[in-house]
């Protein structure tokens, strides 16, 4: 008896588990509205030498992708 | 690192006519290091305010960090010897990626979901291809 308690209890933490282990999944979504693609056209950002530039500069009108960071670590 | 996967492929990239610029979000102090690090020759921009990752929703949480799919995440960082030197930056925050075409005015963008969750290049050029 004690054996199929254990049992189903380890069925129900491996369901929990493999659950949260495919929640909060990453997403590729397309920015639709233009006024959202101009928001973050107009972002600054800070270079090394601390100039500001935004998004749209660095762009230069050529097919660019920002890799966001998680951190500089 | 992520970084590396990406610029090991960069002359993929620049075939394609995609330029690639990293931003992170700590101080600008680290960028230099961070540079030296993983010898980017290409400017590194920071934008500490996170107003970017905002604008992209990006994820913001300390379960992010240590979720089982980002821990298994570091582990397949580990193995494959990526060095780690601290946290330059916000620790909850997780990255992304931002994928503009100016020419037709469409923007694709990646959020992770976890720690690690990082977007391949083979999928930022498919993105890119979608745009035509």
């Amino acid at each position: 008896m004690n054996n199929k308690k254990n049992l189903l209890l380890l069925v129900f933490i491996l369901i929990a588990m493999s659950g949260w282990y495919f929640s909060s999944p990453a997403k590729i979504i397309q920015i639709e509205d233009k006024s959202d693609y101009q928001a973050i056209l107009s972002q600054a950002v800070i270079g090394e030498k601390n100039n500001i530039i935004s998004v749209a500069q660095l762009t230069n009108n050529k097919k660019t992708a920002f890799i966001l960071l998680r951190h500089f670590g | 690192m992520h970084v590396q996967e990406v610029l090991e492929q960069k002359e993929y990239l620049n075939n394609n006519d995609i330029q690639i610029f990293f931003v992170g979000n700590g101080n600008q102090l680290f960028i230099e290091g961070f540079k030296e690090r993983n010898n980017i020759n290409n400017p590194v921009y920071t934008q500490p305010s996170l107003l970017l990752y905002e604008g992209i929703n990006a994820t913001n949480s300390a379960w992010s960090t240590i979720h089982p799919r980002a821990a298994i995440n570091y582990f397949k960082a580990y193995l494959k010897g990526e060095n780690y030197s601290g946290v330059e930056g916000d620790a909850s925050q997780q990255g992304g990626a931002i994928m503009i075409n100016p020419q037709s005015e469409q923007l694709f963008i990646y959020t992770s979901g976890v720690a690690g969750d990082n977007i391949k290049v083979k999928d930022i050029i498919n993105q890119f291809n979608r745009m035509k």
